[in-house]
Parts: structure tokens; sequence; C-alpha cells
């Protein structure tokens, strides 16, 4: 970058500090991994949403690039975090697929890829998306994304119902199966195809009927408008932070809730009812 | 704070910087115009704080992103930050009070609605080397304080 570029670049954020400072207080580390978290979640949706495995391994090898920017202590608290959240996320997965035949192969699949998170550097990524449950919890995330509730309750149902009709095994089963398309993502990412294989038939039987479900609803999300879309993707989020078992039935419970008290959300018509007016260089109402 | 967007700024060429520039004059312009403030206003009041932040910077963003054209990763998330700040403190004016964490988790909510609103016009090379540069320069920033503490006394 040439040094006239830089000093543009000082001046701007210079001016652009000295504006409000009322985030002065929040800790850089936080807001990156707020970044991090946003991104990782993102991804891993679209993922999900996408029910494609290419996708995903694409994601989990974004991740390992991204590991190269982990520097020191910071690196290593990514890579724990991420170790810790998964491997309490195979052991909620465990204890899930108990009551579904080859629940062994998966649980060990998914101990094999927090070990090997944990041995590789799963940066900020991993930790970002290890986090989400707790975080969705903790920091309203969950009820913050009001507008994906209709759409991640309603396609959970649908998954535990048709779940439930094709006799394979009912809900645990197909909360099993949500949890193996999280669950795959880092498995194919840090190339353990190999456990992979062993996820039983009934769960991946689960897992192609969401992955139905998972096309519809990114057409659902293309029929819609861009917000509707958006809180697609966040639903899908939260899928993800529900890999946290102990907590399901509880959030589920919360969504529906907030969801009903919030459905007046995202009105943005203060956007729509301005136009930018080059000439006075100002944002004017249309008439 | 500022170091964070300073080091995003010190990787941003001549255009991308000016394309920040001109989008924060013109956000600055939306929030702080009386009428639309006072219509931002009136329905951010009826979402959860971290909601109503996160919807009300990337409304925003989207707004000036019509303007001056498709914003890249980097400078999406540098405005993104800049605004952070500004909106929170708007909020405050009508005593939508947001504490810091809440801004926190506002910001995940950001990017992912800045993503999803903007899907498919970002790979995800381009978002990882957004964050690339921004965490690099956090790695460079901070030697002597590890992230491991922050990130444990945020509580996020």
């Amino acid at each position: 970058m040439s040094a006239p570029a830089i000093v543009a670049g000082l001046k701007f954020i210079g001016a652009a500090m000295a504006a409000k400072t009322a985030i002065e207080g929040l800790k850089e580390g936080n807001l990156l991994k707020a970044v991090v978290g946003g991104v990782g979640a993102y991804f891993g949706a679209t993922s999900l949403m996408s029910g494609g495995a290419a996708s995903m391994a694409g994601t989990a090898e974004g991740a390992v690039s991204a590991a190269g920017t982990a520097t020191g202590a910071a690196g290593q608290q990514a890579i724990k975090t991420a170790g810790a959240g998964l491997a309490e996320q195979a052991a909620a997965t465990s204890t899930m697929q108990g009551m579904a035949t080859g629940g062994a192969a998966l649980e060990t699949g998914l101990s094999n890829a927090a070990s090997q998170l944990s041995g590789n550097a799963a940066s900020s990524f991993g930790a970002g998306m290890a986090d989400l449950g707790s975080f969705a919890a903790e920091q309203g995330i969950a009820s913050g994304a009001s507008m994906s509730i209709p759409s991640a309750s309603s396609f959970m149902n649908d998954g535990l119902s048709a779940a439930a009709a094709n006799g394979l095994g009912g809900a645990t089963q197909a909360g099993s199966g949500l949890l193996n398309m999280g669950a795959s993502m880092p498995q194919t990412g840090y190339q353990l195809g190999a456990q992979g294989s062993g996820i039983a038939n009934g769960a991946m039987g689960a897992f192609d009927t969401l992955k139905g479900y998972g096309s519809q609803a990114m057409q659902w999300a293309k029929d819609n408008s861009m917000m509707a879309s958006s809180m697609m993707q966040m639903g899908g989020g939260l899928l993800q932070g529900m890999g946290q078992q102990g907590r399901f039935d509880d959030e589920m419970a919360a969504l529906e809730a907030a969801r009903k008290r919030r459905q007046l959300t995202g009105d943005t018509s203060f956007l729509r009812s301005t136009r930018y007016n080059p000439n006075t260089g100002r944002f004017e109402q249309v008439a | 704070m500022a170091g964070l967007l300073e080091n995003a700024g010190q990787s941003l060429n001549n255009e991308q910087i000016a394309q920040l520039k001109q989008g924060y004059q013109m956000a600055m312009q939306m929030v702080y115009d009386k009428r639309i403030f006072d219509s931002m206003m009136q329905d951010l009041q009826k979402l959860p704080p971290e909601q109503g932040l996160a919807q009300a910077i990337v409304s925003i963003m989207m707004k000036v992103q019509e303007q001056v054209g498709q914003l890249d990763m980097l400078v999406a998330t540098s405005l993104g930050i800049a605004l952070l700040g500004d909106v929170t403190d708007a909020l405050g004016q009508i005593g939508m009070q947001v504490g810091q964490e809440q801004q926190t988790a506002a910001f995940e909510v950001a990017v992912q609605l800045w993503l999803a609103a903007n899907s498919g016009k970002y790979n995800q090379e381009e978002v990882i080397a957004a964050v690339q540069q921004m965490a690099g320069s956090q790695g460079e920033m901070q030697p002597e304080q590890p992230m491991q503490d922050q990130a444990m006394q945020g509580g996020v």
C-alpha cells in the first residue's frame, strides 16, 4: 500500500473516531470475535441450508486457511475454545445418538474431529462457531433473531414430523440428523472422511430429509425480501447453536414465545422513504 | 478501538478509502438527520437492542451501498464499526441503552445480516481475507495483551 493511501486512511479513521466514541469501551478482541463469529455463523448457516457437503468442506477449508491468522496466545485460545466447544457438541450428540443406530460411530467421529481441531489451529472461525449456542442464549442473539424464528422452528418441526413419519425413530433421530449436519463440516474440512463414513444409515436418512427442507428453505429465502432472507441465515446459525442439546427444548420454547412477541419487526421504511440527492449531498424524503 | 480500524484502514487502497469516507459521510447524514432519525428510532424501539442496533447499522450501510457502489468486505466492516458508536449513541438518546456486551452481540448479528443481504456478492475467500487482515493487525497490535484475556473479560 502506498504511503499516501496510508495517510489518507489514517485521516479518515481519525475523523470517524472523533465523531463518536461510544464504542471505545469495547474490547477489540470482542469486536473482532464478533466479526469472525458473524462470518462463521453466516457461512455455516449457508452450508447447512443447502445441505451440501462440498460447500461445508469449502467453509472448513476456509477456516483452516484463516487459522494462519491466529497469532500467539490469541490463536491458542481460539483453538482451546473450538476444541472445547466441539467436544461439548460431541458429548451432546453422543447422548442423542444413544437412541439411534450407529450413534457410536458418529460420536467417535466427532470426538476425533474435536481432537484434531485441538491439534490444528481452528482459529477464530472455529471459536465463533463453537460458541454460537451459548452466545445466542447469553447475549440475546436467539431472541434477537426473531424474524428467523418462524422459519427455524417450522423447519425443525417439519423435520421432526417427517422423521417420525418415515419410521426413522422419531424426534431423537431427527435431532441427531441436525447435529450431523453441523458435525459434518469439521469432519469434512479436516479430512476426516473415514470417520464420517461411520454415520449410521438411520441418521443419514434424517440428514437427507432435512436436506430437502434445507433446499426449500433456500427457495423460500429467494422468494422473500432481503430481511427475510437474512433472518433465514440467522436461523441456520441458531440451529448450529442448538447442538448443545441440554438447551434445545428450552430454546425452542423461548424462540416460539419470542416470535409471537415480535411479529412486528424489521420495519425499515425510513430507508425506503428517503433518496440521496447528489445536488444537495443529502438524503431527502421521497414525496 | 481506533487500533482495529486504524490497522484495517492501512490495508485499504485509495479507492477504498474514498469509498469509505463517502460512505461514512452519507451514513452520518442519515443517523443525524432529524426526520430520518425520528423515523429510524420509531422503528427500532420495537426491537430488542441487539437486533435494533444491528438492523440500523446494516440498513444504513445498504443505503450507502446503493449510492457508492459495492462495498468490499473490509470497507464494509470498517464502516460498520465506525457506525456502531454513533447508532448506539442515537439509541441512547431515546432511552434505549445498549451495553458493551450487547454492542458486541449486535455487531455479530450485523455481520450476518450484511452478508445475507449481500448474498452472492462476496465469496468466502474475500471475506476470510478481510478477517485475516483485521485479525492479523490485532496480533501485531497487542502482543503483550493476549486476546484470550479480552475475550474472557468480555464474556461474549
